[in-house]
C-alpha cells in the first residue's frame, strides 16, 4: 500500500518549520530547494499538505517523458528528465505538484529578477525570464537512509506530521473507531466557537 | 565536522542547539535537549545559521572598522587604533562641550549576550558618566516590566515556559505565540492535549484561536476596557479570593472604586464582543485550579500598555492565580536576550540586577566595585530610547551609540527617525551587518557575530543559558566587550577583561539574585533561572510562592485606571486600523534572517498586509496583489493577503520588511508611563494598483536599489588603508 505523510491539524501551529526543513534537505541532496509541502490556512484549519503517493498515481500516468516513477514507497520525479510540461500538476487531485526552477537572478547579489506577470498568476502559468522549471513533489525524502524519517516529520516542533504506512494505519483505524464513538458524544463541547461557525 | 553548543538567537524561548561546522563554515543546526525546547527547534533555529558565513543575500557583514571623517562624507576603512582614537576624541569633545547627558546609548538584546551589555552599561555609567542607556524592551515589553514592578515587584514572567503545559487554563491576551515563539506555542498545544482549557482574546483569529475553548474577537485598542470588565465580572460574581486579597494585597477598595463602573455590559460596544463572553471567560479563568495569562505586544504597544499590565497583574492577584508553578503571569519576551538587557541594567534607572540608580547605597556599591571616587556615578535616571527623536530636536542629545539594533527599521515613524539620526553630531553603530541605520553612521565598529563569541543569554522566563563560539571571528571583527573596554580605556576609564567568564563573575558578584548562576552550572545544556542567590540554589522557576511578592512590603499593589481611546482613531481619509505584527520566519530588523538562504526563500519583500476579504473587495484588491498602504506619515508598497481570520476594519503588517516597511506608516505616540510606541494602532488606508506588472517591477527596483545602496556603503571596507598596505 502507499505510504504518505499525514497531519494532525490541531497540532499544526502554521510555523512553517516543515517547509524550511524540506527546502534545506532537498537542496542538500542536489534537488530543487522549493518546499514540497504547502501550508494551507482557512479560518477553521491550518495544515501542511503534501502528496499522497497515490497507488494509481495520475501524475505518473500522464508524464510524457517517464520522468515520474514509483519506488517501493514513493512516487518520484526525476528533475533532470522532467520537461516542465505541467501535465502532472494539472491532474494531481491534491494540488501537491507544482513547477519550480532555480533563478539565476540574485546570485551573489549581481542580477535581479524582472517580473513579467502579477504574483497572483497561477503557478502553472507563471514564468520567469531565464528560468527552466521542473515538477517538484514530495518524494518522502528518497535520498535519506531507510531508518531516517522525512525531514519535515523530524523537524515539526509540535509533532503534527506523521508517516502513515501499512502498519501504522491498520493499528490506527481500530483506535480511531473506538475513539469516534466517544468523540461523537463530546464533539460539541470540545469544539471551539470557530469550528461551530 | 564539529558541533558547538549555542542558544538560538531568535526569540525569548531560549532554545538550546548545536551549530554544525565544516571547514570553518557553519553548515547546519540541530536541537539540543534544553530546558525550554526539549530538542525541538522552529524554522528560525533550524535554518537561521548561515548569515554568519556572510552570504550577502540581503546586505553584507561588516568586517573592518570604518569612519566618516566629516559629516556626510564617505565611509573610510581605518585601523582599529585609528577608529577607536577618532571615536574617543569625538565623544570626549561632545561630553566636554555639552555634558555627559548629551550622549545616549542603546544596548543590544540580540546576539551579543549579557556580558557585552554589562560592559557597555559600565562604560556608559562609569566612563561617559550618564544613565542614558536603554534597550529595545522600550519598544516591546517595557510596559510589562514597569507595570509588573509596580504591582508584584518583578518585571519578568512569574512562571516558567516548561510549566505552561501543566496549567489547567491558559488565557492568551494580545499574544500570538505561533508566530512570535513557536516553541512556546508547542507548550500550549501540549497543554491542550493534557486537558487544559484555552481562551484566546484577540482581534485576529490567531492560530491558537482554532484550538481554543473560547475565542473572543475584540476590537483593536480596547484592552483596558476589556480587562477592567473582566475584573468587574470576577468580583461581581464573587469569584475573587478574599482571604488572599486581605493577606497579600493592598489597595483593593480603591481599585474596586474604579473597576465597579466597568460592567461587561457597559463596555461590550467598545470591545466589540458580548458581555456574556467576558463573563464566561472570567468565570473559566477564576474557577480553574491553575490559570496562566500570557500576553504580548498586543498589550504593550498601546497608549495604555502599563495600565493594562497593572490590571492583568491585579486580576491574577485577586483570584489567587499567581505564585504557583502552573499559575501566574507570562509576558513572553520577544527578542532572545531582551530579558538579559533588562537584567544587565540597560535601562535608564537601573544598575544591573534591577538595582535603582536613585538609591545612594546602590551607587556607593557600584562606585566601590568599579573603582570610582565616591559620588561620581550619576543619580538621575537617563533618557529613554523613545526620547531620542525629541531629545535630538531639542538639542539635548548630540551623540548616539547604537549597539546591534536598527532603529530605522524597528522604531515608529522611520522618516522622522532618519531625520533624527542625520541631525546627530555623532552616530556610532556597532553591528555585524550594514543595516539601514549603520549606513548613516559616522563610526562603524564591526562586532563579532553570534556563533563567533561566547556568553550568556537570559531567556524570557529568567533562565540564564550559555552559548559558545562555533567559528573564529571574521575579518577584523572584535568582541563587543573588547570594543567597549578599549574605547573606555582611551577615554580615561581603563577596562580590561580576559574573557566573558571574568565579566560574568563580576556581574554575579554585584547582583545578589544572579550570584549562583555560575558558568559551571550552565555547562552543556545546563541552565540557571533567577533568582538564584546562592551557589547551591538550583534556581527559581516560579516567583511569588505563597503570595510573597517582591514589592517593598511583600504585598501586591492593586492599581486600576480608566480606559481611554487610542490616539489616532480611523476617519474618512484613513478608515482602517493598522496594527504591526511579527513574521514567523524572520526576526527583528531581518538583517540576520534575511541573509539566511532558506528563510529568505520562504518569505521575502515586500511582505504582506493581511486584510479581511470584505475590506479588500470594496477596494478592488485581489489576493497577492501589490497595493499601496498610506498613513499621515508615509506610503509604502506591499502585497495583500486576503485572510478571513482578520477582523474587518483592521489590517496587519509585519515589521520585518525594508520595502513594505510598516514603520514608515506608524506614529510616534507613546505610553506616557513607559515611553513605548503605540505600534498596534494607527489609522491607514489601502489602495489597489491597476498595473500589477508595473507594480511588481517597481517593487523589485526599490528592493534592488536598497540592496545596492547598502552594498555600496559597505564597499569601502574592502580598501586596505595605506598605513597597512605594505
Amino acid at each position: 500500500m502507499n505510504t504518505f505523510i499525514a497531519i494532525e491539524p490541531d497540532r499544526c501551529i502554521g510555523c512553517g518549520t516543515c517547509l524550511a526543513a524540506c527546502s534545506y534537505g532537498h537542496r542538500m541532496a542536489g534537488l530543487q530547494a522549493e518546499p514540497r509541502l504547502a501550508l494551507t490556512i482557512t479560518p477553521q484549519v491550518t495544515a501542511a499538505l503534501t502528496c499522497h503517493q497515490c497507488e494509481g498515481a495520475p501524475c505518473l500516468a500522464v508524464c510524457p517523458v517517464d520522468a515520474i516513477r514509483r519506488t517501493d514507497d514513493a512516487v518520484i520525479v526525476n528533475e533532470q528528465t522532467c520537461i516542465g510540461c505541467k501535465l502532472c500538476a494539472v491532474v494531481c487531485p491534491f494540488g501537491a505538484i507544482h513547477p519550480s526552477g532555480t533563478s539565476t537572478a540574485g546570485v551573489a547579489g549581481i542580477s535581479y529578477p524582472t517580473p513579467t506577470q502579477p504574483k497572483s498568476t497561477s503557478p502553472l502559468l507563471a514564468w520567469n525570464i531565464g528560468v527552466y522549471v521542473c515538477a517538484v513533489k514530495c518524494d518522502l525524502c528518497s535520498t535519506l537512509g531507510p531508518d531516517e524519517e522525512p525531514h519535515c516529520v523530524e523537524a515539526c516542533p509540535t509533532k503534527a506530521l506523521f508517516v502513515r504506512d501499512a502498519t501504522t494505519l491498520t493499528g490506527n483505524r481500530k483506535d480511531k473507531m473506538i475513539a469516534a464513538v466517544a468523540a461523537n458524544q463530546i464533539m460539541m463541547d470540545r469544539s471551539t466557537n470557530l469550528k461551530e461557525g | 565536522m564539529e558541533k558547538h553548543m549555542a542558544v538560538c538567537p531568535y526569540c525569548g524561548a531560549g532554545c538550546k542547539l548545536n551549530l554544525i561546522v565544516e571547514d570553518g563554515m557553519v553548515i547546519g543546526a540541530e536541537g539540543l535537549d534544553g530546558v525550554t525546547n526539549e530538542g525541538e527547534l522552529c524554522l528560525k533555529g533550524l535554518s537561521g545559521f548561515d548569515f554568519i558565513n556572510d552570504t550577502k543575500i540581503l546586505t553584507p557583514r561588516i568586517l573592518h572598522p570604518m569612519i566618516r571623517r566629516e559629516k556626510g562624507g564617505e565611509l573610510e576603512r581605518v585601523s582599529w587604533d585609528e577608529a577607536l582614537d577618532f571615536t574617543a576624541k569625538k565623544l570626549t569633545e561632545i561630553k566636554e562641550k555639552y555634558g555627559p547627558d548629551s550622549i545616549m546609548l542603546t544596548g543590544s538584546s540580540r546576539g551579543p549576550g549579557n556580558e557585552a551589555n554589562y560592559v557597555m552599561q559600565k562604560f556608559t555609567r562609569a566612563c561617559v558618566g550618564t544613565n542614558n542607556i536603554d534597550n529595545c524592551a522600550r519598544t516591546c515589553h517595557g510596559p510589562s516590566v514597569i507595570g509588573l514592578m509596580d504591582t508584584v515587584g518583578s518585571g519578568a514572567m512569574s512562571v516558567s515556559i516548561p510549566n505552561m503545559e501543566n496549567a489547567d487554563l491558559i488565557l492568551l491576551f494580545g499574544y500570538n505565540p505561533s508566530a512570535s515563539h513557536p516553541i512556546v506555542a508547542r507548550r500550549i498545544v501540549k497543554a491542550k492535549e493534557k486537558g487544559a482549557k484555552i481562551i484566546v482574546v484577540d482581534p485576529r483569529a490567531i492560530e491558537t484561536a482554532r484550538i481554543a475553548d473560547l475565542y473572543i474577537q475584540i476590537n483593536n485598542g480596547c484592552n483596558l476596557a476589556f480587562m477592567n470588565a473582566f475584573a468587574n465580572a470576577i468580583v461581581s460574581e464573587n469569584l475573587h479570593d478574599i482571604p488572599f486579597i486581605e493577606a497579600h494585597t493592598t489597595g483593593f477598595d480603591e481599585w474596586w472604586n474604579t473597576i465597579k463602573n466597568y460592567t461587561p455590559e457597559s463596555v461590550a460596544d467598545i470591545c466589540g464582543c458580548s458581555a456574556e463572553d467576558i463573563r464566561k471567560a472570567a468565570r473559566m479563568y477564576a474557577k480553574a485550579p491553575n490559570s496562566i495569562i500570557g500576553w504580548g505586544m498586543g498589550v504593550t504597544q498601546q497608549c495604555q500598555g502599563v495600565k493594562t499590565v497593572h490590571q492583568i497583574a491585579a486580576i491574577a492577584c485577586i483570584t489567587n492565580q499567581i505564585g504557583r508553578d502552573n499559575a501566574g503571569l507570562a509576558p513572553v519576551r520577544g527578542q532572545n536576550n531582551v530579558q538579559g538587557s533588562c537584567d544587565m541594567g540597560m535601562w535608564p534607572s537601573w544598575f544591573p540586577g534591577y538595582q535603582k540608580v536613585e538609591d545612594p547605597a546602590n551607587r556607593e556599591k557600584f562606585e566601590k566595585a568599579w573603582g570610582l571616587p565616591a559620588g561620581s556615578l550619576p543619580a538621575k535616571p537617563g533618557f529613554k530610547l523613545t526620547d531620542l527623536p525629541h531629545g535630538v530636536k531639542e538639542g539635548k542629545i548630540k551623540a548616539f551609540y547604537n549597539f546591534g539594533e536598527d532603529p530605522l527599521q524597528t522604531e515608529p515613524d522611520s522618516n522622522d527617525m532618519r531625520e533624527t539620526l542625520e541631525n546627530l553630531e555623532l552616530l556610532i553603530s556597532q553591528d555585524i551587518f550594514m543595516t539601514q541605520t549603520t549606513a548613516l553612521a559616522d563610526v562603524v565598529f564591526p562586532g563579532t557575530s553570534w556563533g563567533e563569541h561566547d556568553g550568556v543569554f537570559s531567556a524570557s522566563d529568567r533562565t540564564f543559558q550559555r552559548f559558545t563560539a562555533a567559528v573564529p571571528p571574521k575579518g577584523e571583527c572584535k568582541h563587543d566587550w573588547q570594543i567597549f573596554s578599549e574605547l573606555s580605556t582611551r577615554m580615561g576609564y581603563p577596562m580590561h577583561y580576559e574573557d566573558t567568564k571574568e565579566i560574568w563573575d563580576e556581574v554575579r558578584s554585584l547582583c545578589p539574585n544572579f550570584y549562583g548562576a555560575t558558568y559551571e552550572k550552565m555547562d552543556g545544556a545546563g541552565h540557571a533561572q533567577w533568582p538564584v542567590p546562592t551557589l547551591d540554589c538550583p534556581g527559581t522557576p516560579t516567583l511569588y510562592k505563597g503570595g510573597q511578592f517582591t514589592t517593598p512590603d511583600k504585598k501586591a499593589r492593586l492599581l486600576a485606571h480608566d480606559f481611554i481611546e487610542p490616539t489616532e482613531m480611523p476617519d474618512d481619509s484613513y478608515p482602517l486600523v493598522l496594527c504591526t505584527v511579527r513574521e514567523v520566519g524572520h526576526y527583528s530588523c531581518r538583517s540576520m534572517t534575511g541573509n539566511c538562504k532558506v528563510l529568505a526563500m520562504l518569505a521575502d519583500e515586500p511582505g504582506y498586509v493581511h486584510m479581511n476579504p470584505a475590506d479588500a473587495k470594496t477596494r478592488n484588491i485581489k489576493d497577492d496583489d501589490l497595493v499601496w498602504v498610506s498613513s499621515r506619515r508615509g506610503k509604502v508598497i506591499t502585497r495583500a493577503c486576503l485572510d478571513e481570520r482578520i477582523n474587518k476594519g483592521a489590517v496587519y503588517m509585519t515589521y520585518q520588511w525594508w520595502i513594505g516597511k510598516c514603520n514608515d506608516l506608524t506614529m510616534h505616540a507613546t505610553d506616557p508611563l513607559s515611553g513605548t510606541p503605540e505600534d498596534k494602532y494607527s489609522a491607514c488606508e489601502v489602495q489597489n494598483i491597476e498595473d500589477q506588472v508595473w507594480a511588481e517591477r517597481h517593487m523589485q527596483s526599490l528592493y534592488t536599489a536598497l540592496k545596492d545602496r547598502l552594498a555600496a556603503e559597505a564597499a569601502p571596507q574592502n580598501i586596505v588603508p595605506a598605513s597597512e598596505a605594505q
